[in-house]
């Protein structure tokens, strides 16, 4: 089939400059690729050409310059002005592309991944969301937690939705007990930032009140365990912020008196972050908001790392055979402490809770089985 | 692309401020880089005038903008530069421009040779504008203040039924407030960490024996809020309230022929009027350290003589007043650098904050006893029902977040919608809906996730969770209202709170307040902008930079007796310096 991909206009693809989405359709491309004829629609980026064919894969860049509306209008204009025939077109994320591309492309069958909840009231209005429901054939979320959002607003799209979980590059993301080379890369990350012998606890994502990094900030001043320590790993938006908001201020200024060491990183770009996930022991997702599903709980699975996780959107859809923690509340520091002391207070178990989830990975979450998966949406007739 | 402009140049405009190139001992308000000059000459070109002279009035390094004064052949004018985003000034340019066409007192803007209200050259939007006579509003008097507070009136009515363009960025705060009074609320409460956190700086307890009683004022404001029409009132729609101007006081508000001339319309957008109504209330008590509920009253009805007010909206005033706008404003400087701040300046900040509060709790009382003196507006009831998401029904005691408000989902942004999701067609798919889970169930043949004991269990080689919807529960049962029918899956699942997700927190855009004016503040705000387009690297950055305590700066301690005095004196210089700032 003659397939293509339509990216989000924040960020392009290949994933040069992070991002979720990005990173996803990256993992199913190669093998996609492979099997059918796939081009890739994303927009500009002063790094990469506006047009290249890469290990078979076909990339088309337009631009956007970070503008909605004016990527809708470049990706419209592209899709008429091409000879290509496209038989499958699959959105990502933006439901008001549908409309558009369904314009542009009369003939060929519409596919949506919802990747958050951007078929909310505020987000589109009812009206056009029950056409792109109508428009698409089917609609693929990353958790059912948004499957169920959607159906919530839409109940007519029951039948057409379906999670498709995402995946983790098991190669990159590896536990330090599995290969000696990773257990260097861990060593020597850790002596570098005076981690070793170090517990280290580790938060990656985003420094926004959303994410709740300060709450486990504060639960250090419960955590028995003199040797351990506080990694942060992350900016406020995926590049190098050059001025700290005031949620990053605070943050910065409750680290600053914590009781146990807190190591604030900043930003890591997209292709460093895995050594930290070498460098540790525990991960902590604290998000407090309706998080679809962070993909950070499968690159800690990877890893090997036993993790806590907070009861929040699709999160805890990844607990699964003992390989991680569920919070209840992620506002209150108490129960983050409580766990972390017995986790840290039981090495050898939380070991053992890691690679339960590294089995897990290595089982249901790559990228292989999710490109399958996509592949088997478009295929069933 | 909906921008019909005309491309100058490919060259982008930004910030100044941290330009190595400007010469030293240069002040960056008064200097222009010679790239930007080049580029108003090319602006000046499209226009048909002849330029004879050009005064750099004001610029703003940290921002990108800047304002000329050019003489030309048909008389003064200004020239701008809005550093804004593109999209987001078209929003503002078209609003002066309605606001002309409606007779407001707002210079005119002049259009280009090819009839262009704008020309967009170096990424940024410029506009020229009549030069128009101005001078300040007497602050010596309340009459000069209701005045001033009277133009604000003909200016928010006249904005009424603005509706911008389409290829323009739609503004509007007016979804936000119980955002941002959950974000002022949850605010405070770091502020109460951050002093307990450094129990050794000066400041730390006095701060800690007053934060709850602050937090306490705004929870409760925020439950007077909650029962107001707030809901009723936003259904009407954008243009129905019309704009803000988010920076309104005594200098964009100026006597001229006729009246109060507002000009800087950089920042406008759709809010409630009462918005910038309460700053200037606010701020003008604030400055003479004690509410005076006549003064009040009087500006409030000066406003009112120009734009009437119904007794919801005076109510939504009162109910803005009483959140602890003030201690909020003044001490949230302190995130930055607690040590610092509580060491050095809070405490004489904090004093009269404190100090004022009798007053100011006294004033409002009186005030909002005063609601019946206006006439009720005329806003439908929303049912209750309509109000929240379908799916959120099911909830059991949504969990109280601190940002847990709930705003309603069913209220589009988009002006002219109706609020209550039409979805009638559900109620009659309900039969149908058990038929179309059916066929999805038996053609997925995916396992649903059980809680198993081991991974090994579940392997079948494909993944362990099913399709989410062939497990659900066929055909829920219809009620009785507009809405679509419940899931009743969803009664099994965690209470859901409403999903308000909260946006990565930005600086809240903030209005001409004194304390942002001082230069080391508005240095400290200049260094804390934050980037917006990523930027390529050049070199690898080292990955880890550890957290460090700012070392404490000595700083020269001024002793202060009243802040609003000394302020107010150094406002009134420049003033005077700039009587004739203009659009």
């Amino acid at each position: 089939m003659n397939v293509l991909m339509i990216c989000t206009e924040k960020l392009p693809v290949p994933n040069i400059r992070g991002g979720a989405i990005q990173t996803y359709i990256c993992g199913v491309a190669p093998m996609i690729g492979r099997r059918h004829r796939l081009t890739i629609l994303g927009r500009t980026d002063p790094d990469l050409p506006d047009v290249e064919t890469v290990d078979g894969v076909h990339y088309v860049r337009v631009r956007s310059d970070d503008s909605f509306e004016q990527y809708m209008q470049n990706v419209f204009d592209y899709l008429r002005g091409t000879q290509e025939k496209y038989d499958v077109i699959h959105i990502f994320n933006r439901p008001k592309l549908v409309a558009a591309v369904r314009q542009a492309a009369p003939e060929a069958r519409l596919f949506l991944s919802m990747h958050n909840d951007m078929f909310k009231p505020e987000k589109i209005t009812i009206g056009e969301g029950g056409e792109v429901i109508g428009q698409t054939e089917k609609i693929v979320t990353i958790s059912n937690y948004i499957g169920h959002s959607i159906c919530g607003y839409y109940p007519e799209a029951a039948p057409k939705v379906r999670t498709i979980y995402s995946g983790v590059d098991l190669s990159r993301f590896t536990p330090w007990l599995m290969s000696d080379e990773t257990r260097q890369a861990r060593e020597s990350l850790r002596e570098q930032h005076g981690l070793s012998g170090k517990k280290v606890i580790l938060f990656v994502g985003r420094l926004t009140r959303n994410k709740g990094p300060h709450v486990l900030i504060k639960a250090l001043e419960q955590v028995g365990h003199s040797d351990a320590v506080l990694v942060i790993v992350g900016g406020t938006w995926y590049h190098n912020e050059t001025a700290f908001s005031d949620y990053v201020s605070y943050m910065r200024a409750l680290a600053a008196r914590s009781k146990l060491p807190v190591l604030l990183t900043g930003y890591v770009p997209a292709h460093e972050v895995h050594r930290w996930f070498y460098a540790g022991d525990v991960f902590v997702c604290t998000s407090i908001w309706e998080e679809p599903l962070a993909r950070v709980h499968f690159e800690a699975m990877a890893a090997g790392l036993p993790f806590l996780t907070t009861a929040r959107g699709g999160n805890p859809e990844v607990i699964h055979g003992g390989n991680g923690i569920l919070i209840q509340d992620p506002n209150d520091p108490l129960e983050y402490a409580s766990h972390l002391n017995a986790l840290l207070s039981d090495i050898d178990g939380a070991r053992q809770m890691g690679m339960r989830g590294r089995q897990l990975v290595e089982r249901h979450f790559t990228w292989d089985r999710v490109a399958r998966e996509i592949m088997d949406v478009w295929e069933a007739v | 692309m909906g921008l019909e402009e005309m491309q100058v140049e490919e060259y982008r405009i930004v910030p100044w401020d941290h330009d190595e190139s400007v010469p030293i001992g240069v002040d960056r308000e008064f200097y222009i880089p010679p790239e930007i000059e080049r580029v108003a000459h090319e602006v000046i070109a499209q226009y048909d005038m002849q330029v004879s002279e050009m005064t750099l009035i004001t610029s703003k390094p940290d921002k990108g903008g800047a304002i000329w004064r050019i003489m030309t052949d048909k008389g003064p004018r200004s020239l701008k530069v809005l550093h804004r985003e593109p999209r987001r000034s078209l929003f503002c340019v078209y609003a002066q421009q309605w606001l002309v066409e409606q007779g407001a007192r707002v210079p005119a803007l002049i259009k280009t040779k090819s009839g262009q209200l704008y020309v967009e050259a170096g990424h940024k939007l410029w506009i020229v504008t009549d030069w128009i006579s101005l001078v300040p509003a007497s602050k010596v008097d309340i009459e000069g203040a209701e005045s001033l507070v009277f133009g604000l009136g003909e200016f928010h009515r006249a904005s009424r039924g603005y509706v911008p363009p389409e290829f323009a960025q739609q503004k509007s705060r007016i979804h936000h407030w119980p955002k941002y009074y959950s974000k002022m609320i949850e605010k405070i409460g770091w502020m109460r960490d951050l002093a307990k956190a450094y129990p050794d700086a000066a400041g730390s307890g006095q701060l800690l024996s007053v934060v709850d009683q602050f937090e306490s004022q705004a929870k409760e404001a925020l439950a007077k809020f909650e029962n107001s029409s707030f809901r009723r009132m936003v259904v009407k729609g954008d243009p129905y309230w019309g704009l803000v101007h988010q920076d309104y006081g005594f200098s964009n508000g100026q006597v001229g022929e006729g009246g109060i001339w507002v000009i800087d319309l950089d920042g406008v957008a759709y809010d409630f009027p009462i918005r910038d109504l309460r700053k200037m209330i606010t701020s003008m008590m604030d400055d003479m350290g004690v509410w005076d509920p006549a003064i009040m009253r009087r500006l409030i009805q000066a406003y009112h003589g120009a734009n009437p007010i119904d007794r919801e909206t005076y109510e939504l005033l009162v109910i803005d007043m009483m959140f602890p706008n003030e201690f909020y404003k003044h001490i949230k400087e302190m995130i930055f650098d607690p040590l610092l701040f509580m060491n050095t300046e809070m405490g004489p900040i904090l004093e009269r904050v404190i100090a004022t509060q009798e007053s100011k709790q006294a004033a409002l009382a009186e005030l909002e006893r005063e609601a019946e003196s206006y006439a009720p507006g005329d806003y439908e009831e929303v049912p209750a029902e309509a109000r929240t998401a379908p799916w959120m029904r099911e909830s059991v005691g949504s969990a109280l977040e601190p940002f847990g408000l709930q705003l309603d989902p069913s209220v589009p942004s988009v002006p002219g919608v109706p609020s209550v999701p039409s979805v009638p067609s559900v109620l009659s798919v309900t039969s149908e809906k058990a038929d179309s889970i059916a066929p999805a169930k038996e053609e997925s043949a995916l396992v649903v996730l059980p809680e198993i004991a081991s991974v090994a269990d579940a392997d079948v080689g494909g993944p362990i969770y099913g399709s989410p919807l062939a497990s659900e529960p066929q055909g829920a049962t219809p009620v009785a209202t507009v809405a679509p029918a419940p899931n009743p899956a969803h009664a099994e699942r965690r209470p859901v709170p409403p999903a308000t997700d909260i946006p990565a927190i930005v600086l809240p855009r903030r209005a001409v307040q004194r304390s942002n004016r001082t230069p080391r503040r508005r240095k400290r705000l200049a260094s804390r902008r934050t980037g917006v387009r990523p930027r390529r690297r050049t070199q690898a950055k080292p990955a880890v930079r550890s957290a460090t305590r700012r070392k404490a700066k000595p700083k020269k301690l001024v002793a202060r007796k009243r802040l609003n005095v000394v302020r107010r004196r150094k406002a009134g210089r420049r003033k005077v310096r700039k009587a004739v700032r203009r659009a």
